[in-house]
């Protein structure tokens, strides 16, 4: 046991029986160095017990109402990522399981012909498209090159609705906060 | 707790967000202060404070009604800057921003107020001498009169962890008064000149 114990203990022990008062009162009365760590915490203690509470700038609760919309924003966003990882987590998952279950069912020869086969498919529609194509421009002689260009327009034009919609409800919606 | 409290949390629960920003309004300052004694500074309390009632709103569907609802904000707050603390590793203490301070008797004395805000300060560096835990358990015990159980509920730590840290700090915080008490003395005596008597 070191030799300040257990008086060293009760100089900062805060409920103490009146015999371990006294035996303390004695002990300080002969030892020096517990007198003056004692004298050190009263003046501490003093300090402590003077506490001040702090106050925050005047309109915490303005600031928590305003950042609690970002926040729950932040939120949403957040969450619609998580879903948007679980369900690609998922379908990577099954597409996987469907690809090995595959790999294993199929020999690489049949792997090869099945390819082959979509490779034909794919170019069978394409050359259709373009017959279909052909021959519209054939029966209706207006040029494909216009055609596109308006389609281009038209695209381009809708595409500037949706972000004028998009930007006058960010602003309703700022207007609604403020 | 008052029944407008329950009834502020019930509606809370239910999802009415002005009934939150009431018990807001009603323990901002305790949060706050526990965040700035534990950070020790202005801008760092408030984002601390901001975040504490943000997680409260989050897990307020999780709260039990038997514990104080201020003991649980505390508790929220007490934790996060405990992490806080831990990330950051070198603690920043900007004694320039100190807050405006809740003195009892606001008397107009320029004198006492430099002197109150000279201890607050010299407090303020004792305590950022402690390991976060320890300076929480100081904080509570002195700032908010919590009993040693309270504080173990609050930190999560057992009775005798908290009273083993409660010594320790004390002891730490006793043998670095004296020096940080002697200090602003030196430093003053250094800086004086007629021209600021």
């Amino acid at each position: 046991m070191k030799p300040h114990q257990p008086y060293e203990a009760w100089i900062f022990e805060e409920d103490l029986s009146q015999e371990e008062q006294q035996r303390l009162t004695e002990h300080l009365s002969q030892c020096e160095a517990c007198r003056s760590l004692r004298e050190k915490w009263l003046g501490t203690q003093t300090e402590l017990q003077e506490r001040a509470m702090a106050v925050p700038r005047a309109g915490f609760t303005q600031r928590w109402k305003t950042s609690l919309v970002v926040r729950k924003q932040r939120e949403q966003k957040k969450q619609a990522w998580r879903v948007f990882w679980i369900f690609s987590g998922v379908a990577s998952g099954v597409m996987a399981g469907v690809f090995t279950y595959f790999l294993t069912q199929i020999s690489l020869a049949g792997w090869l012909e099945l390819s082959v086969e979509m490779i034909h498919q794919v170019l069978g529609v394409t050359s259709s498209i373009g017959g279909v194509l052909s021959a519209w421009t054939r029966l209706y002689p207006f040029p494909l090159t216009l055609f596109m260009v308006l389609l281009f327009l038209l695209s381009l034009l809708g595409l500037i609705a949706l972000w004028l919609f998009a930007l006058s409800r960010t602003f309703q919606e700022g207007k609604e906060r403020a | 707790m008052s029944t407008l409290e329950a009834e502020w949390i019930q509606e809370a629960i239910q999802g009415n967000d002005d009934s939150f920003a009431c018990l807001v309004e009603l323990y901002q300052r305790p949060v706050y202060n526990l965040c700035y004694r534990m950070l020790g500074n202005a801008q760092e309390a408030e984002d601390a404070a901001q975040e504490t009632f943000w997680r409260a709103y989050q897990a307020l569907r999780r709260y039990d009604p038997q514990r104080p609802f201020v003991t649980w904000l505390l508790s929220i707050a007490a934790h996060y800057c405990i992490d806080q603390q831990r990330k950051r590793r070198v603690p920043l203490l900007d004694l320039d921003l100190l807050p405006e301070e809740d003195i009892p008797d606001a008397a107009p004395d320029p004198a006492r107020v430099v002197s109150e805000r000279d201890s607050q300060g010299q407090i303020h560096q004792l305590l950022k001498k402690l390991s976060p835990l320890d300076r929480a358990a100081i904080i509570l015990r002195y700032w908010y009169d919590f009993s040693e159980e309270d504080i173990a509920r609050t930190l999560s730590l057992t009775v005798s962890a908290v009273k083993s840290r409660l010594f320790r700090a004390r002891r730490e915080l006793a043998e670095k008064y004296q020096i940080e008490v002697e200090k602003p003395l030196v430093g003053r005596r250094a800086n004086e000149t007629p021209s600021t008597i």
